[in-house]
């Protein structure tokens, strides 16, 4: 019995806009809202809304049959929120089907699992399970890291998260000559399964949805399908994990049509079911264990095993960590979003210069010339967050000062008052 | 393979880029045994070192007149020199200027013309008077080209930037050979956009009788083909390169605890000096870790130190003047960051040395070099918001500074001379 998990990605970061010394301590945006809310007003309705829809109808009419995942990063849910609810909604009511399954994540798709600070990382986790279930109406039992990063200390840190099962990259750093087509363990924690992503089958799916000459899709198409009927049967499992932006765009009739036959094809296979990767966990148990010292991740025409990085690229990890101690203490909202959103993988990966951005020709999707662009803009920030939380908890402390006086008997000024002068003297 | 190249400079008589240029495109040939160069310079008797001109060593000196043969046999190129007082980066109002240089040697020139060598100036003509004595100049310089032309083989002709194009399409006219043009700059670039009209049209038809044009970089082709209106078909970009450094780097002692950001170049329009000094404003009343070099002369030098004086800036600003040889591997080795703002940049030799030197490099998008790096920040030349953070980036971070200088180390090493004379002659190739 063959086993297919077929699950989409869908993640939005917010993008920075260009932030220089000079902008240090003047309250400017770090994040180009317009761009952002322009993307999402475009991925909603170009993607989102037309696919989703597709989708529902093509659950309902496979009744049963046919089940997906997806993972939604936590900067895309806020983007939703913000600009285009609806697409909210219409995840909610593929939710609602039953066939659909929604994986955990970190709450902002941040990089918090290549630290050493796994108290944020427990929370973050938390935090975003929680928001899933408020959303979606259950609570994610299978986990997928940003970018799919995994490594046995993450494996053995997200099981200790409550997690039974997690999503990586078929890598063949990792997998060397096994294949991805069977659950395996972490080695340190035997209890966590890890899934790989069938590496060469999610390309091609990719590459056929994505191919504007018809003819060649169609040929690919066939050809696609004959490799499905040859698989090793033996094999419990075929994880297909892609870009949900594949589905829609240009083309999508066409994309759309493939899709059915696709699964009409699956279905007529005696031996071969769509599964949710939460029944996986129940029905398998692993092979082996795997070993994986170095992290693994996947990264979309890019790299599969990218992590720690560069120089530069730590550099940024390690300063953006250091201001964690620092911002335990702050309540402001406004500052904690900041946090959550600065952590992005996103802005990290922008700081090498093989990223498909520097080789685009659309120039204008991308605000930096080189990976030294990107890292400078991102230490700006960087300085002027910290500059932030400095000064708020400088004000909290002059706060519980003033209201100590104030207890005191003392006229002073009230709290609100200081904390607001502070800000201007700045 | 003989080819007979017309170039304006050769080390160690440089005043910019052009003659050091010169000197690489003719080692980089001399790797490929099946071309031989026979490269005439004339003389430029304004220079201090002009008696230094050992570099080569000369075999036989042939003086008829005032018109000297100097005739270099050094592997497989040949220098050839003549006596002119022409300097390459000159306008024709400062060479008028320059009154110890009189007419008389003209008539001399081609008295030499008329005496000895074989002559046929009648069959040909300029079509009118230049005026000024630098387009005469370069008059007497086409007319001994032609007696040289005839008097030599080979079977293609280059040249290097619009004061030998009349010389070249002399030379190609009398030899009927193809006529190679190598673009280093255009008077475009030189004159920050107030183009000398003489100068144009000897460009403009330099550009169209030539067989091929060879551009320092794309940008320099853009505006060969839009502002010449040349078919961009004839053109190819070669990028210039930089020889690896040889010899020990030299420690120099610094004379700062700050940060030393350097400009480097002639303080022209075309360099953009001006940004360089509004740059060091923003930095210098933000951060008081860093000092400004403006390395080099020029005609707009003592409105920079006005400027200079009038921001305020003047203790951590500095000036040092013309530098050459030694002095700028000095400059280079005291300099914390290396920027280029130039307005328009053809080609832009300094990063590619600074970053020889593992210093991290600032530059303009609007340089012919920027095409070809990667391990550098790169701005538009207006845009001194962008400088400035660049600067304090690097001053601030290590990271920073460390990846950019050993990138670009590593980057730069993989340039040389003989890749970029292989395009070249494939070049010749291609037009023979």
């Amino acid at each position: 019995m063959k086993n297919i998990l077929l699950c989409f990605q869908v993640h939005h970061p917010f993008h920075f806009q260009t932030f220089r010394f000079l902008d240090i301590g003047t309250n400017k945006s770090y994040f180009d809202d317009l761009r952002i809310e322009r993307e999402i007003n475009e991925a909603a309705t170009n993607y989102y809304l037309p696919v989703n829809d597709f989708l529902l109808k093509l659950i309902k009419k496979n009744k049963g049959k046919l089940k997906l995942a997806f993972y939604i990063s936590g900067t895309a849910i806020d983007q939703f929120l913000m600009y285009e609810p609806e697409v909210l909604a219409s995840f909610r009511q593929l939710a609602d089907t039953g066939h659909v399954e929604f994986l955990g994540g970190t709450s902002s798709h941040s990089l918090i699992s290549l630290t050493n600070r796994k108290d944020e990382l427990v929370n973050q986790l938390a935090d975003f399970q929680a928001k899933i279930n408020y959303l979606f109406g259950k609570k994610p039992t299978v986990f997928v890291n940003s970018d799919l990063i995994y490594s046995d200390l993450i494996g053995k840190d997200v099981a200790d998260s409550g997690y039974k099962a997690m999503i990586t990259n078929g890598s063949r750093k990792t997998l060397i000559w096994r294949s991805s087509n069977y659950v395996y363990s972490n080695c340190i924690q035997p209890k966590m399964h890890v899934y790989f992503r069938n590496e060469m089958i999610s390309d091609e799916f990719t590459n056929i949805l994505n191919c504007q000459n018809s003819d060649v899709k169609d040929t690919s198409a066939n050809n696609f399908i004959s490799i499905l009927r040859n698989l090793n049967q033996d094999e419990p499992l075929l994880n297909i994990y892609l870009d949900y932006k594949a589905l829609g765009g240009f083309g999508i009739e066409k994309k759309e049509k493939f899709i059915q036959s696709f699964i009409s094809h699956i279905n007529r296979m005696a031996n071969i079911d769509f599964k949710l990767p939460s029944e996986i966990a129940e029905i398998f148990g692993p092979v082996a264990e795997i070993n994986a010292n170095e992290p693994i991740c996947w990264l979309n025409n890019f790299h599969s095993y990218y992590y720690p990085g560069n120089e530069l690229q730590m550099e940024a990890i390690h300063q953006l960590y250091m201001i964690k101690e620092m911002i335990d203490s702050v309540d402001d909202i406004n500052l904690q979003k900041d946090w959550q959103y600065l952590q992005t993988s996103d802005h990290v990966h922008l700081m090498d210069d093989q990223h498909p951005a520097y080789f685009s020709s659309n120039i204008s999707n991308c605000i930096y010339k080189s990976k030294y662009d990107a890292f400078i803009n991102f230490m700006n920030i960087l300085d002027d967050f910290r500059m932030k939380i400095l000064e708020e908890i400088e004000a909290k402390e002059k706060r519980k000062v003033g209201s100590q006086r104030i207890g005191k008997g003392k006229k002073e000024t009230t709290p609100h008052h200081l904390s607001n002068k502070l800000h201007t003297d700045e | 393979m003989n080819v007979l190249m017309l170039g304006w400079e050769f080390p160690p008589n440089i005043s910019g880029g052009l003659g050091t240029a010169c000197e690489g495109i003719v080692k980089g040939l001399s790797a490929y045994n099946d071309v031989h160069v026979i490269f005439v310079v004339p003389k430029s008797t304004g220079y201090e070192n002009s008696s230094n001109f050992q570099l080569i060593d000369a075999e036989n000196v042939a003086s008829t007149g005032n018109v000297i043969f100097t005739e270099y046999q050094s592997s497989n190129y040949r220098t050839i020199e003549i006596s002119s007082r022409l300097l390459p980066y000159d306008t024709p109002e400062d060479f008028s200027k320059q009154k110890h240089f009189s007419n008389d040697k003209t008539e001399s020139d081609i008295e030499t013309d008329q005496s000895g060598l074989t002559s046929r100036t009648q069959n040909f003509h300029f079509t009118g008077k230049y005026g000024p004595d630098l387009f005469q100049e370069i008059n007497n310089y086409a007319l001994i080209v032609k007696i040289i032309a005839e008097h030599n083989q080979f079977e293609i002709i280059h040249v290097h930037d619009w004061l030998t194009f009349p010389a070249g399409i002399a030379a190609r006219q009398i030899s009927g050979k193809p006529l190679l043009v190598h673009v280093h700059s255009t008077d475009f670039d030189r004159s920050g956009g107030k183009v000398n009209p003489t100068i144009y049209s000897i460009e403009k038809q330099g550009f169209e009788q030539a067989d091929n044009i060879i551009a320092v970089s794309n940008r320099i082709k853009k505006r060969i083909v839009s502002d010449y209106g040349i078919s961009s078909k004839k053109i190819t970009t070669v990028y210039n390169a930089i020889n690896p450094k040889t010899g020990s780097n030299n420690q120099v002692k610094r004379k700062f605890n700050e940060k030393v950001v350097t400009f480097l170049g002639r303080i022209t329009i075309q360099k953009g000096p001006e940004y360089f000094i509004e740059v060091a404003r923003l930095v210098i009343q933000r951060m008081k870790n860093v000092r400004f070099v403006m390395a080099g002369n020029g005609d707009l030098m003592n409105k920079m130190v006005d400027l200079s004086a009038k921001y305020g800036i003047s203790n951590k600003f500095h000036f040092t003047g013309f530098l050459k040889g030694k002095e700028i591997e000095e400059m280079l080795a005291m300099s914390d960051i290396v920027i280029m703002p130039s307005v328009s940049e053809p080609f832009g030799i300094v990063p590619l040395e600074a970053m020889q030197a593992k210093i991290p490099v600032i530059i303009s998008l609007q340089s012919g070099v920027s095409e070809l790096i990667r391990n550098v920040i790169k701005t538009d030349f207006w845009d001194i918001n962008a400088m400035a953070d660049a600067i304090h980036a690097i001053v601030s971070h290590n990271p920073l500074s460390k990846v950019m200088a050993r990138e670009g180390n590593e980057e730069v090493n993989k340039f040389n001379w003989e890749q970029s004379a292989g395009h070249i002659r494939n070049i010749y190739l291609n037009t023979v």
